[in-house]
């Protein structure tokens, strides 16, 4: 039994609360069959199955990148969603962020951020293999955007409990053709955990060549 | 879970130019971009093949990173063997680096058309400059879908028979395999089973680029490819593997993973010089 891959799609709202935030909410939810991961500066007036928000607020999951957001203090850390640059070695400073988050709140999920010249493919390689052995119990992703898909079909394929994020809409073509190529199926979620399978791609049948009349060769207006 | 090693640089890169002489074929086959829908109006255009000076004048003008020349043609009835002769001449007077014109496709259409031995045709390509065959006709091997995608070509065994003259003459053959998704495993194996019984200068992997109105012919996927390059490796292990970029090149990452699949080196399009 191979693990499915999951498509999380998910809203960013900028840091200045506008009032047609909470419709927007809706019309994304909507947009995604009810499912979709939220990201929000304050909790929503309507009702959504799973958000996070960039400023922490007690009994509400905490949004936060290490590398950017200046940490509050640390009795105001609760349950937290570290974003943080993927640490490729013991001196790495992302990886005191987040051993520091890590000491003073509950981590709940990780994303990694890739810097592109900073990562070769084989330091990711090695540094997602210590994560995820050394956190055995939280979920570790890979945002896709700054990772680039071949490092995240390669990635998909070498852990399959890695986590593909950062897909949007028009991106989903490739996680399919992923779960294509390495037989998993595709399922839609947010991290409130009650998915829904997503139809394969279609498959379309190469056609019979048209008959050939073996007395004459293919011309037409066409071909001189 | 287990960490794997990888290349820090991939294999190196060769840029290349690629000239094409004439844009008109009559082979239709289905994967090929000679084979582009273009409506036929009562102004529309047919362009020639490329004049010489236009070449030349192209040539002179070319960035010096470019490492291979490919020549490549549609075949035509109308331009005679003497007109490809001349721009093999006229490329080979401006540039010192490797020169790959034609292939035995072209070479079996002028040995049809002008009734001339193909060993002397190949003999003068070689005259003229050329320092090896392309590997134009042997994308797909597998009978199955020759007759499906490229119907109107000439048989497999031919064409490796006259791939193999190149080497009596001094222009070393080279095969290539057309990475699309329509390639099952077993495809693959074939295709490879039938190279490994000739020897040639390079193996070219073509990654296949999707073609307009043709939902059902797709490229491949990364990891699939690199697959089908450590399969190639393995079939053929002494022969050198170029893998040959899409437009638009492959990613720093793709190329890394291909390398360590097994590729020898890029082919990456600088220039394409067309009529």
């Amino acid at each position: 039994m191979t693990k499915p891959l999951y498509w999380i799609p998910t809203l960013f709202l900028p840091n200045h609360w506008q009032p047609f935030y909470d419709p927007l909410a809706k019309m994304f939810l909507a947009a995604h069959q009810g499912r979709g991961h939220i990201v929000s500066p304050q909790p929503l007036g309507v009702q959504v199955p799973s958000l996070a928000l960039t400023q922490p607020q007690s009994g509400y999951v905490y949004h936060v990148n290490a590398d950017r957001d200046q940490l509050p203090n640390r009795d105001r850390l609760g349950v937290t969603d570290v974003v943080v640059s993927c640490p490729t070695g013991i001196e790495d400073t992302s990886l005191a962020r987040l051993n520091a988050l890590y000491r003073y709140s509950t981590v709940r999920r990780i994303t990694l951020t890739r810097d592109a010249p900073r990562h070769p493919l084989l330091a990711l390689s090695r540094a997602l293999d210590t994560i995820l052995q050394s956190f055995p119990h939280i979920s570790v992703g890979i945002d896709v955007e700054t990772f680039g898909w071949d490092a995240a079909a390669h990635l998909a394929q070498q852990f399959p409990d890695l986590r593909l994020e950062g897909i949007d809409d028009n991106q989903l073509w490739q996680l399919m053709q992923l779960g294509q190529v390495l037989g998993r199926t595709v399922w839609l979620d947010d991290f409130s955990h009650h998915p829904k399978a997503l139809p394969p791609l279609p498959q379309f049948k190469i056609s019979d060549p048209p008959p050939i009349d073996v007395h004459r060769i293919p011309f037409s207006s066409r071909f001189r | 879970m287990t960490s794997q090693t990888f290349p820090l640089e991939p294999a190196p890169i060769t840029g290349v130019a690629k000239i094409t002489t004439t844009r008109h074929c009559w082979m239709q086959c289905r994967f090929c971009d000679f084979n582009h829908f273009t409506p036929v109006l009562f102004d529309t255009k047919i362009t020639s093949c490329l004049p010489l000076a236009d070449a030349e004048s192209r040539l002179a003008t070319m960035p010096t990173s470019i490492g291979l020349i490919k020549i490549r043609g549609g075949l035509s009835f109308r331009e005679p063997f003497t007109y490809f002769r001349s721009l093999v001449r006229a490329v080979a007077d401006g540039f010192n680096g490797p020169i790959q014109a034609f292939s035995p496709i072209e070479v079996n259409q002028w040995h049809r058309v002008e009734q001339r031995p193909v060993r002397e045709l190949l003999a003068e390509l070689k005259w003229a400059g050329a320092t090896r065959l392309g590997p134009g006709g042997s994308e797909i091997l597998v009978q199955s879908w020759r007759d499906r995608l490229s119907p109107y070509r000439i048989e497999s065994a031919a064409w490796e028979n006259l791939a193999q003259l190149g080497w009596e003459t001094g222009l070393p053959p080279s095969a290539m395999i057309l990475a699309g998704k329509w390639l099952s495993a077993a495809d693959i194996k074939s295709h490879l089973r039938i190279l490994a019984a000739n020897s040639w200068h390079h193996i070219e992997v073509k990654v296949f680029r999707a073609v307009a109105l043709q939902p059902e012919l797709e490229p491949m996927h990364i990891l699939a490819l690199c697959r089908l390059v450590s399969e190639t490796r393995e079939t053929l292990n002494d022969t050198p593997i170029y893998v040959n970029e899409p437009p638009g090149g492959l990613s720093h990452d793709a190329r890394i993973l291909l390398t360590q699949a097994g590729a020898d080196g890029f082919y990456t399009t600088l220039e394409a010089i067309e009529p």
